[in-house]
């Protein structure tokens, strides 16, 4: 039986979250639209590239690990819309810190494929 | 180091203004100007509290999650509108969209200002279209640093 659209999403969720622990820019590479946008905390908005700089390949920024909860998938047609809770544990420039967000990411099926096309997170307490 | 500086300069490490300068993700200039202007028509009914009015464009299925964090459902944002008291002005600026087909992602700046304070904030927006219709179904938005 082929997945639903919620368990495709889920799966890349995960698999998001892999290649990002793992350093792993080309598979991110693959799953980010060519016009993603993301939107950080802070305000500071990112295309494709600049996302992968800052977060993955310039090395300033690891992650330890990173774990999701309270996922909410809305799929609309070709569109999904996932709210979540983010926990991460990593360090920037050396300097560890473990921290949790809210965030929102939207996917778009394209020739077949979910990609990921836009997102932005929110900084909360812990509880 | 402590974990507020340091996220701190985590967030703030970089300053790129990218969001001028990406193009359409499905060039649809019709699109794209119809989005602009559903934003603008938006913010004039908030601020002339047509609420009812400005429900119509909301998604049955529309989240918000606010500066703080907090998920917000539709009866929830509604209900926060309507509760609200005072005279405001709301200016979004700096608007990109991005069409998908039938998906719309808008980003921009939102400019509060009320009697007491006036607020800044990021905000980026999904919009899907259905029937010929475009209906928010998502926003998030986080209120930038005084400059």
């Amino acid at each position: 039986m082929n997945p639903s659209p919620e368990e495709e999403l889920r799966e890349l969720l995960a698999a998001r979250t892999a290649a990002l622990v793992a350093g792993d820019a080309d598979s991110l590479r693959q799953m980010l639209s060519d016009h993603f946008v993301y939107t950080n905390a802070s305000g500071v908005v990112f295309d494709r590239n600049a996302y992968l700089e800052f977060y993955v390949t310039s090395g300033e920024m690891r992650w330890h690990s990173q774990d999701l909860d309270d996922i909410r998938v809305r799929v609309d047609g070709s569109a999904a819309v996932i709210t979540c809770r983010i926990h991460d544990r990593a360090s920037f420039r050396g300097a560890g810190f473990d921290a949790w967000f809210r965030s929102t990411q939207v996917f778009v099926k394209q020739a077949g494929r979910w990609r990921y096309v836009a997102g932005q997170t929110t900084a909360v307490e812990s509880t | 180091m402590r974990l507020t500086t340091l996220l701190v300069s985590v967030l703030l490490a970089t300053s790129m203004p990218v969001s001028a300068t990406v193009p359409s993700a499905d060039p649809d200039a019709t699109a794209e100007a119809d989005i602009k202007a559903l934003e603008l028509h938006l913010a004039r009914l908030l601020v002339s509290r047509e609420f009812d009015e400005y429900e119509k464009y909301l998604a049955a299925d529309y989240t918000r999650i606010n500066a703080n964090g907090v998920v917000e459902t539709r009866e929830q944002v509604l209900a926060g509108f309507r509760a609200s008291t005072g005279e405001l002005s709301m200016q979004p600026t700096d608007l990109v969209v991005k069409t998908y087909g039938d998906t719309a992602i808008l980003t921009g700046t939102l400019t509060v200002a009320s009697e007491k304070a006036t607020r800044v904030s990021r905000f980026r927006k999904v919009f899907i279209r259905r029937d010929g219709r475009w209906f928010l179904v998502s926003l998030q938005g986080v209120t930038l640093p005084h400059q």
